[in-house]
């Protein structure tokens, strides 16, 4: 879970480097998931830019920038999750 | 690939297909009373776009493609012009097959096409911002 919380954070910029313990198979995956959608973020910036300098049509352009709305809606949203499941874990009685 | 983004994905194939029909229209129209520049010559022939269904074996999602290499073959319209650099020994000039009326028509199902794809990717927008909204449901 911490090394899911950093590899979503470093994809979304907030640079978070939190890692605790070893890499595992399922958050190794999930970090692959953050990257790929920082990939996806990536294109929309470049779409964009393609936009503004009419190298590309226009539908590509909104089809890139959507995109990357949403991969980046639901980065964020994953994240909050994780970072929420990693406070619960630290308000646990001990 | 997940099916709302595979239909928003062929909404915009559909969106770029009738933005390509609209090209043609244009073209159409602009040279509606383009005529051959020696006596004789044929002038403008009417372009035809033609729709066609593409697997993207990539994506698992059907789109679809313009051929935008027809012309009409109806004959084209005559006109007696004498003075006119296109027209042959007896005067006769010939006319573009562009009919405007048929023009017109064509653009306003182009029109109506496109505003069709633009619902469903406002709709696969909407489903799609749904369900990540559960994420944050607390």
């Amino acid at each position: 879970m911490i090394d899911l919380v950093g590899g979503v954070a470093k994809a979304t910029g907030t640079q978070a480097t939190i890692s605790i313990g070893g890499p595992q198979g399922p958050l190794e995956a999930a970090k692959g998931f953050a990257a790929h959608l920082a990939e996806t973020v990536q294109a929309g910036e470049q779409a964009a830019v393609g936009g503004v300098n009419g190298s590309m049509p226009m539908n590509e352009v909104v089809q890139k920038v959507m995109d990357a709305e949403r991969a980046l809606t639901t980065l964020v949203s994953v994240r909050d999750k994780a970072v929420g499941s990693l406070l619960e874990l630290t308000r646990m009685q001990v | 690939m997940d099916p709302i983004s595979s239909a928003t994905t062929t909404a915009f194939s559909g969106l770029s297909a009738q933005s390509i029909r609209m090209k043609i229209i244009a073209e159409n129209i602009a040279n509606a009373q383009s005529t051959g520049r020696t006596p004789g010559a044929d002038p403008y022939r009417r372009k035809m776009v033609a729709f066609a269904n593409v697997m993207d074996e990539a994506r698992g999602t059907a789109m679809v493609q313009v051929d935008q290499s027809g012309v009409d073959k109806a004959p084209f319209k005559v006109e007696h012009i004498p003075g006119h650099p296109a027209a042959d020994a007896q005067g006769n000039v010939k006319l573009p097959n562009v009919d405007m009326i048929v023009e017109m028509g064509d653009m306003k199902e182009a029109l109506h096409s496109y505003d069709a794809n633009l619902q469903v990717i406002r709709q696969g927008r909407e489903m799609m911002s749904g369900l990540v909204d559960l994420l944050r449901s607390t």
